[in-house]
């Protein structure tokens, strides 16, 4: 078994395209222009440039790692890098890290459904029907996850399309005089971009199940290259049809744009476009109970099916405790912080210890011969 | 057994999952409602106004299309809490058309109304807002026997403005743009009520959220045009004298000739020149059709054609120049020289607070050019 799982949990690398925008894009994308905006101004989309090729970087540097460890996913590497004491407590802060992210992605969504159509929408009813559709596909393993992102992939670009509605109202001067800020201010708008383009770090999960894995880097590459490409559309839009101080008063930016469309059939697109998101929230947080799982299979050995029962349980009970949008905001910045730090500069750091690691081996390899 | 039991199971877990999840959200039953059209706001005193909504009538077998209901209230929802007291049906807003506020209410400032509506997410962000002339509820709830429904006679009214005539676009959305930019104001459209119907008959200039004068109809179509928006036809004023040569003498010897344009197409330019002193240049390039000359004029030579444009171009342009002296006047630029300024200068730094200061000073050029492409089907 040199790929280290079995045929039925593998698939090709271009699926790899749905896969990783897929975490990327959630709940950030309702509203991430303007904290950024508040950092960088109307050079904002320079921040966004900036993170997106920061991203891609990181992306090289994580591939790289992993086709350094052959077939073993983060926690694998972890066991390798640090033992089996100091790499299960970084494995289990992975874990924590994704339930929380699923935590937030879940809970954001409901703030943004209960903000937006329905007020008194019980918060634990709505995470309870997610819930039960993400066990109801991470049970399915990854291909079923897969096909949900498949879909949803799709649906981002059909979304994304509506967007060109709001140019007819732009103003396109609002985009000069080009660099009117600092370079602090771009980079603090790039590190608050990191928040919301997040998510990339399941390569290092799904890396073990891919089947042509020559082929990763192409794809996983092509898929960030697709999120940044869109986060980058979306930001212009905003900054062109929002005046300077409208977007700093807009808490949902993305959805704001799509107030304004009105076709003689159909108006109020939002109302339309904030339920379809279900299906792109879906498979991000499915993504995310698989990786959970994937370390507690590893490490603990436990009952797949009971665990992920257990992790909607947590999850479900986590959002319901969460009342108000400021707790919902806390949650967020504060997962913001732990993102960057889990998918920016702790790769940084495997990539190091893994190039120690196998000058070491080859060390201790020449000694011996 | 067993295996029966088991889809059973399922079925009566899906069944009884869809039944209690039936009815947990509130429901909104279009029977039960009154949908909202318009709404107006008339000041009355420091702090309170009236409020009149138009519903399109929810009275089964009702005469009149529309219920029109008022009531005092010192808050946007505060009135909406009246107006539903006087309703069989509860009062929705997600089908509001038109926000009218009367011409007290707008000197006063409107932006926090604007910003309550932005607030509910149930008001679109294409509603329209307008300024009536003497109060709005005067203006919506008057009886006119040709107009069924009222508020949507007058998005439809102004709608058709926005699109092809002098109107610019006066959304909540270009409301909220133009008030939160540094350097640009709206501008909304002034209705009136006339015997037997309504009208649109100026644009109300605000400076921030105040409105502080009024431009017509004319005023309107170069503003527009300066917007970078389409706007159709234009009567232009050109002193006889100016035509002579190519004018049939038998007429009358003196005053005016008037002519109306269409405008098949323009261009504004407008650029900074230098920012100290402030110094704009505001070009606009026309294109037009000759729809009316009210003199004989002799097409026939080619200079003659060539004289017209020239003289369009010459009385536009002091048009526009007044225009714009009226508009520094009073204070407010809706359209958006300000803008111009920070997207040239850097480091600009510009505030609203800033610009009204500077914008007053500043000494803007214009200049108009016609083309005239065809006269229509004869010379």
């Amino acid at each position: 078994m040199s790929s280290g799982t079995s045929h039925k949990y593998q698939f090709k690398a271009y699926m790899l395209l749905f896969l990783v925008c897929n975490v990327q894009v959630g709940v950030g994308i309702f509203g991430f222009q303007r904290y950024i905006y508040k950092e960088a101004g109307h050079d904002a989309w320079m921040s966004v440039l900036l993170s997106g090729i920061a991203t891609h970087l990181i992306v090289w540097i994580m591939v790289k790692t992993l086709e350094m460890h052959k077939s073993l996913d983060l926690y694998g590497i972890q066991h390798v890098l640090f033992g089996k004491w100091i790499g299960g407590v970084l494995s289990i802060c992975m874990m924590l890290y994704f339930l929380t992210n699923m935590t937030t992605i879940v809970r954001t969504y409901i703030e943004a459904i209960q903000s937006w159509i329905f007020p008194d929408f019980p918060t634990w009813l709505l995470s309870l029907i997610l819930l039960v559709l993400m066990v109801y596909g991470s049970l399915g393993g990854i291909r079923v996850i897969l096909q949900t992102s498949f879909i949803s992939f799709f649906l981002i670009i059909a979304t994304s399309l509506f967007f060109n509605y709001p140019i007819r109202y732009v103003e396109w001067s609002r985009l000069l005089p080009i660099y009117d800020t600092t370079a602090q201010h771009i980079w603090v708008g790039a590190i608050k971009m990191g928040f919301t383009i997040t998510g990339f770090e399941v390569i290092f999960m799904l890396y073990r199940h891919v089947q042509d894995k020559n082929k990763v880097m192409r794809y996983a590459q092509a898929s960030v290259l697709f999120t940044n490409i869109l986060y980058l559309f979306i930001m212009i839009v905003s900054i062109i049809y929002f005046s300077e101080n409208q977007i700093l008063r807009t808490i949902w930016g993305s959805i704001n744009l799509l107030k304004i469309i009105k076709y003689p059939f159909l108006e109020r697109i939002e109302f339309i476009a904030i339920p379809f998101w279900m299906l792109v929230v879906l498979p991000g947080i499915m993504q995310l109970a698989w990786n959970v799982l994937r370390g507690t299979v590893q490490l603990f050995g436990w009952n797949e099916k009971l665990t992920l029962y257990g992790l909607a349980v947590i999850v479900i009970v986590a959002s319901s405790t969460l009342h108000n949008r400021g707790q919902v905001n806390q949650l967020n910045d504060f997962i913001g912080i732990y993102s960057v730090i889990v998918s920016y500069c702790y790769p940084l750091l495997l990539f190091a210890l893994t190039y120690v690691y196998k000058w070491r081996k080859r060390e201790k390899g020449s000694d011996a011969h | 057994m067993r295996s029966l039991l088991k889809p059973m199971f399922r079925v009566v877990g899906v069944l009884s999952v869809l039944a209690l999840l039936v009815g947990c959200v509130q429901s909104s039953v279009l029977e039960k409602l009154g949908i909202s059209v318009a709404i107006g706001f008339d000041v009355l005193s420091e702090e309170k106004f009236n409020v009149t909504s138009v519903l399109t009538n929810p009275e089964p077998g009702a005469k009149k299309k529309t219920k029109i209901v008022s009531g005092i209230a010192i808050s946007t929802k505060g009135a909406r809490i009246n107006n539903n007291q006087q309703l069989a049906h509860t009062l929705v807003n997600g089908q509001v058309r038109v926000v009218v506020f009367d011409d007290k209410l707008a000197k006063q400032g409107i932006t926090y109304i604007v910003e309550n509506l932005t607030r509910d997410p149930f008001f679109g962000d294409m509603i329209f807002l307008a300024v009536s002339e003497g109060p709005s509820h005067e203006l919506l709830a008057g009886s006119y026997e040709q107009i069924p429904n009222i508020g949507t006679y007058l998005y439809e009214m102004l709608q058709q403005h926005i699109q092809d005539d002098w109107v610019p676009s006066c959304t909540v959305h270009d409301y909220r743009s133009a008030f939160y930019s540094a350097g640009q104001d709206p501008v909304l459209p002034m209705l009136r009520k006339l015997p037997n119907g309504v009208e649109v008959f100026g644009l109300a200039l605000l400076q921030n959220d105040r409105v502080v004068g009024t431009i017509g109809p004319g005023e309107g179509y170069l503003l527009k045009l300066l917007l970078g928006k389409l706007a159709t036809l234009k009567e232009v004023k050109i002193d006889r004298d100016e035509l002579r040569p190519y004018l049939h003498e038998h007429r009358k010897a003196d005053g005016h000739v008037r002519v109306v344009i269409s405008n098949l197409g323009s261009k504004k330019h407008i650029r900074l020149l230098s920012a100290s002193p402030l110094k704009f240049q505001a070009n606009l390039r026309i294109n037009v059709e000759l729809q009316e000359i009210t003199d004989e004029y002799d097409f026939s030579k080619p200079q003659a054609s060539k004289l017209l444009q020239q003289k369009i171009g010459e009385a536009l342009t002091k048009e526009t120049e007044a225009l714009i002296k009226k508009l520094q006047r009073l204070g407010s630029d809706p359209i958006g020289f300000g803008e111009v300024y920070r997207s040239s200068v850097r480091h600009s730094k510009l505030t609203a607070d800033k610009w009204k200061k500077m914008f007053p000073e500043a000494s803007i050029q214009s200049q108009v050019e016609v083309n005239i492409v065809r006269t229509g089907t004869i010379e």
